[in-house]
């Protein structure tokens, strides 16, 4: 057994897609390391490979393919355990709570049923006694009633209802990791809100590691130590959260926050930013950084050559995917707010109505 | 639920009071006078006027209608005009015996139909679906009279393992009858067998694409638990409902089938009536028939309800 660093450490990580026009990058050379009861934010816009990475994680790809690198977890290599070990890793090592809970739960089951049978199927309880214990981790997850809601079904609960019935279920087995791919993002404002701080308890109160997966800068900030920002499949930035909030590296990273309002400031003075053009389809990837059509820093070596990930601070452990990050670090040369300021001057005309935190999520033109 | 089985049970209700309508409107209309095909070409005036008074054949049509649903409600069929005899026992008999076949068809046919379909959905686009499903579709294909006579001469002449003939005696027990509802029962399972075969292989591929399914698998479940417990609880649902629904079919249906093998069910017995102008027996098996549909389709609804927790019957 190879000694890796880490609970999970995802190593040179590239994922392909089948399609009509071959395979298809959707991730490329991503590494990632998550600590015990680390809480690490996976950043990244609609088709950037964030729930490609997270699905791939769990080995529970449908289309796509590995074809490079490694998962590392707990020393064991996931992408080439044999399948039948995957059975004692799902649900017990690693769970994971989807996007929409509504479809995620079977219809047709009671809710206290779908809780105790990942108890029998792990923790060996007996019938009884996981009914028990499924009722008391809907108490755990602040569910008023839980005896009636355990005889439920799916369909009778409300959207945040059924996402914490989702949560009780993936921290039943007290797993050492967690995946959230999105839990938020179908829920209103203040559901979500009540959902994150339900979240953000559990995992304090059991050192439980996490990935965070979503689009929502906000929820990063208030849920993860350390976030990953994704473009195009590939890993473009990577620090602690308060570290990369004070001081993006990377020209991205800029434009993401500066897309989303700051808090405390009034309406009348907001001016979004947004990025302007879009994200590269797969299999149209440029030459150089992925980012480059659309860096406001761009030069000539950004559209020649792919920068590799650099070490950035070495203390805190920050990288950083960009040629020209040694110059936004030093501010030198004007390099970043002269960047900030031209792309607002194209792109940033419109108002927009301020929302705490980001949590509209049409709060720009094109989706955290 | 007491409240919907209740509403469902006055549609039912006016559902053969409608029928009844028809039947009743039907038989008055066909060509021929009833009193001269009872007692034939021979009969003087004198005897047809009398008959004619007997059974109320001069009275209103509507007064006609009332008598005759009345007698019909209260068991009172009347007598077969062809062989004399009391209609009420015919028809249960024949009834019994239909439903004896019917219950040996299903149980021969949802298994192999259901796992069948079950295995197909499972592996789709591979090479058991494919078998599974052409082999269905060609069977299904052919008709009753050809899979029946084919079998015949499989089972019977050449293998000589089981009756041609299913003319079982009146009083024949369900353990007697056995062996000589095989055939017919295979036959009728050949013509259900593609048709609820592909409904379960539907009802599991769309199924196995839910979320629900990935939950399940993520959370470390074994592979039967899977497929047994979340994907067939609701890919076989509309399975059930037709199952159910095929039931009013085998119990009236099986004309073709019953005629081949000589079984004396209700569809035998509807032919004869036809065969014979037998009006008094006509409309008691076609109402027996439209009853058998309609509280088969009662049945299936209320199972679709009871097992599909997603259905508010109030």
């Amino acid at each position: 057994m190879e000694s890796k660093p880490g609970l999970l450490h995802v190593e040179d990580l590239t994922v392909a897609y089948h399609t009509g026009a071959g395979w298809l990058e959707a991730v490329r050379d991503f590494t990632l390391t998550i600590a015990p009861g680390q809480t690490y934010g996976l950043v990244g816009e609609s088709g950037s490979g964030k729930s490609t990475i997270a699905l791939t994680i769990m080995r529970y790809l449908r289309n796509g393919r590995s074809r490079q690198g490694a998962v590392w977890f707990n020393g064991r290599n996931l992408l080439t355990l044999p399948p039948h070990d995957m059975a004692h890793i799902w649900g017990k090592e690693i769970s994971f709570v989807p996007q929409d809970p509504l479809s995620a739960l079977n219809p047709s089951l009671r809710i206290g049923e779908q809780i105790a049978e990942v108890l029998r199927q792990h923790l060996h309880l007996d019938k009884k006694s996981a009914a028990a214990r499924a009722i008391a981790l809907l108490d755990m997850v602040r569910i008023p009633d839980p005896p009636r809601v355990a005889a439920s079904y799916p369909h009778q609960l409300s959207g945040g209802m059924q996402q914490r019935v989702m949560i009780a279920m993936a921290l039943s087995t007290e797993p050492p990791l967690l995946i959230l791919d999105e839990p938020t993002t179908n829920l209103d404002v203040t559901t979500q809100a009540a959902v994150l701080d339900l979240l953000r308890e559990l995992i304090a109160a059991r050192q439980t590691a996490v990935l965070y997966v979503t689009h929502n800068l906000g929820v990063v900030a208030q849920v993860c130590d350390r976030v990953a920002v994704l473009y195009a499949g590939e890993l473009v930035e990577d620090a602690p959260t308060h570290a990369l909030y004070r001081q993006p590296l990377h020209p991205y990273t800029q434009g993401l926050l500066d897309s989303v309002p700051q808090l405390g400031q009034h309406k009348a003075q907001i001016q979004l930013a947004a990025i302007p053009g879009q994200i590269p389809a797969l299999g149209q990837r440029p030459t150089g950084c992925v980012f480059a059509p659309r860096c406001p820093l761009a030069v000539e070596i950004c559209h020649a050559e792919r920068p590799f990930l650099d070490t950035a601070a070495a203390e805190n452990g920050r990288f950083v995917r960009c040629h020209r990050w040694p110059e936004i670090a030093a501010g030198e040369g004007g390099v970043k707010k002269e960047g900030r300021r031209e792309r607002k001057r194209e792109e940033g005309r419109g108002k927009r109505r301020r929302e705490e935190g980001g949590e509209r999520r049409d709060c720009c033109r094109w989706r955290i | 639920m007491t409240k919907y089985i209740i509403r469902r049970l006055g549609f039912l209700a006016l559902t053969l009071l409608l029928t009844s309508l028809i039947v009743f409107a039907v038989t008055q209309l066909l060509p021929g006078d009833v009193a001269r095909i009872v007692l034939g070409r021979e009969a003087g005036e004198e005897a047809l006027a009398a008959f004619r008074e007997t059974y109320g054949l001069n009275d209103p049509l509507p007064v006609q209608y009332v008598n005759w649903l009345g007698n019909f409600l209260s068991g009172n069929w009347g007598t077969s005009i062809s062989t004399r005899t009391d209609i009420f026992p015919t028809v249960m008999q024949r009834l019994r015996n239909s439903a004896m076949l019917a219950v040996v068809t299903l149980m021969i046919s949802v298994p192999l139909a259901v796992i069948l379909g079950v295995i197909a959905g499972l592996n789709e686009d591979k090479l058991a679906d494919n078998v599974i499903s052409i082999a269905s579709l060609a069977v299904v294909g052919l008709p009753e009279f050809v899979t029946g006579l084919v079998l015949i001469e499989l089972f019977a002449r050449r293998l000589d393992w089981l009756p041609a003939n299913s003319s079982i005696r009146v009083d024949a027990t369900f353990a007697e009858a056995l062996p000589m509802l095989i055939l017919p029962a295979l036959t009728a399972t050949l013509v259900l067998l593609a048709y609820i075969a592909r409904l379960t292989r539907a009802g599991v591929v769309e199924e196995l694409k839910r979320p629900y399914v990935r939950t399940a698998i993520l959370k470390g479940l074994p592979r039967r638990t899977v497929i047994v417990k979340h994907v067939l609880r609701n890919a076989l649902l509309p399975t059930i409902t037709v199952i159910a629904i095929s039931f009013g079919w085998l119990i009236s249906g099986l004309i073709v089938i019953e005629n081949v093998f000589n079984y004396p069910g209700i569809g035998r017995l509807l032919v004869f009536s036809i065969d014979r102008r037998d009006l008094p027996t006509l409309q008691a098996v076609t109402m027996i028939t439209v009853l058998g549909f309609a509280i088969a389709n009662l049945i299936a609804d209320l199972l679709y309800a009871a097992l599909n927790p997603r259905i508010r019957l109030d």
